[in-house]
């Protein structure tokens, strides 16, 4: 509660005092949006386009009834775009109905008054994304293949990662912030030049209950002897929380894992008569 | 095949891997490790950085065009950040809105703004312009979209993420930055 309260304390000082560089805030502005438009209405908080309706009218037009423009054609299912009326302070406000979007996007900093000149970069005031989470230092994952980090040439060996779910505890903006990182894929580099992208970490072949040797959903047959440097990269998404609950942050932070040294031999086969205690220079024998 | 085969098989063949082990790490040199490339996530100057992300902006326009033509690729890959929340807000708001466009948007400039490059290429601001003269965009009802402009402008922040570029922010900013 105490956290609560020293959030909203700074979310007001914030809005009080705005620093220059906070003082505008550029309106983003999704390619799609534009390229189906031509322009950029506002997106309420459903997803849905405030000043667009069609045939298919869900906006919500309150508010924008005293002037409109006819952006269509006089045919009776004309499509009316309603100006954008400046919104008041109370109304951005009310658009965020939690602290997270507080902090986020609703500091209403462009109402006031600026003294002095033009801030350089009008978008000082940037929503957490998942690249500042990055200082966090998310774990790498570690791979580790199976039998023992050998293999055979023709057929599968099978890796695990160990990356799980954890927390992380830092600052952003000053505020102390609880990160949870979750592996949501795996990008397994057998060394190769192959990778394999799964949402699975892979499980040992006893976890699996499955013979040595066999295929499994993060498993690589190499085709050459050789030693090989595999690694793993674990995708994370994050979710933060900055005492009043974790809230999830959009995009996802990949993380590449340590090397690790594959073996990978060849396997032979003979046919042979006797045992190497018969015939200690038989194919396969120590004194062949 | 039975189990027991299987099992025989298999075991066979571990059995034959590992005979071969000693005698091999034994008689055969093993061979150097492949190099492996090391990422630079910067750029010697802000020509090659603007240049890199004008190779990630086309391909994510290149995706956009192919996922409307098949919907086999997802401009969501280049993207994080404010356009992803964007790109998935905005996607659900012309679906509600019974929107659908078709045909290609094609890139038609990409100019860097030096003054936006921050910490050696990690960051950096351009305005692109987009040629929609080739698409079309319709309500549900079959109705165009009216007043559809040939070209449109906008502002894009692209940030160095693991050794690419990515998409962080698509701002709105002035049609008169492109002709047409």
């Amino acid at each position: 509660m105490r956290r609560l309260v020293a959030v909203v304390v700074l979310a007001l000082i914030i809005v009080a005092f705005p620093t220059p560089a906070q003082a505008v805030s550029a309106p983003g502005c999704p390619k799609a949006v534009r390229e189906a438009l031509g322009y950029c209405p506002t997106i309420d908080k459903n997803d849905r386009f405030v000043e667009v309706s069609g045939d298919k009218s869900t906006s919500d037009r309150s508010g924008s009834s005293n002037s409109s423009e006819t952006r269509g054609s006089n045919s009776g299912n004309a499509i009316y775009t309603p100006p954008p009326r400046p919104r008041t302070r109370d109304e951005k406000f009310s658009d965020c109905n939690t602290l997270w979007d507080l902090l986020k996007r609703c500091i209403p900093v462009a109402d006031r008054p600026t003294d002095g000149p033009a801030p350089e970069d009008p978008r000082a005031t940037q929503p957490i994304t998942i690249t500042d989470l990055a200082s966090f230092s998310p774990a790498p994952g570690k791979l580790t293949g199976e039998p023992d980090n050998l293999g055979v040439a023709g057929l599968p060996t099978n890796f695990t990662a160990d990356a799980a779910a954890h927390t992380r505890t830092g600052a952003l903006f000053g505020y102390p912030v609880t990160a949870r990182f979750t592996p949501a894929s795996f990008v397994f580099r057998y060394g190769d030049g192959q990778t394999r992208t799964t949402t699975t970490a892979g499980k040992t072949w006893e976890a699996l209950n499955l013979p040595q040797f066999t295929p499994t959903d993060t498993s690589h047959t190499y085709a050459e002897r050789g030693t090989y440097q595999a690694s793993v990269d674990t995708v994370y998404t994050a979710e933060i929380d900055l005492g009043t609950g974790y809230f999830p942050i959009s995009g996802t932070l990949t993380i590449p894992g340590p090397p690790q040294s594959i073996q990978i031999y060849e396997a032979r086969t003979a046919l042979v008569a006797h045992t190497c205690d018969e015939d200690p220079t038989a194919e396969g024998c120590p004194a062949s | 095949m039975t189990l027991a085969t299987s099992t025989v098989r298999a075991l066979g063949a571990l059995s034959a891997g590992l005979l071969t082990l000693g005698m091999l790490s034994a008689c055969t040199p093993a061979p150097e490790p492949d190099p492996k490339p090391t990422k630079s996530a910067l750029f010697a100057s802000d020509e090659e950085a603007f240049k890199a992300a004008e190779e990630t902006y086309r391909a994510y326009n290149d995706a956009g065009n192919t996922k409307r033509r098949d919907g086999s690729n997802d401009p969501q890959d280049f993207l994080t950040g404010q356009a992803l929340r964007g790109y998935i807000s905005g996607q659900r708001a012309l679906e509600d809105a019974g929107i659908k466009v078709d045909g290609d948007i094609q890139l038609t400039s990409f100019v860097g703004n030096p003054s936006s490059v921050k910490r050696g290429g990690e960051q950096l601001n351009a305005i692109v312009c987009l040629d929609l003269s080739h698409s079309t965009a319709r309500y549900d009802s079959g109705q165009e979209v009216p007043n559809r402009p040939k070209m449109i402008a906008q502002e894009v922040e692209m940030t160095w993420i693991d050794g690419s570029y990515l998409i962080s922010g698509e701002y709105d900013t002035e049609q008169s930055q492109c002709a047409g």
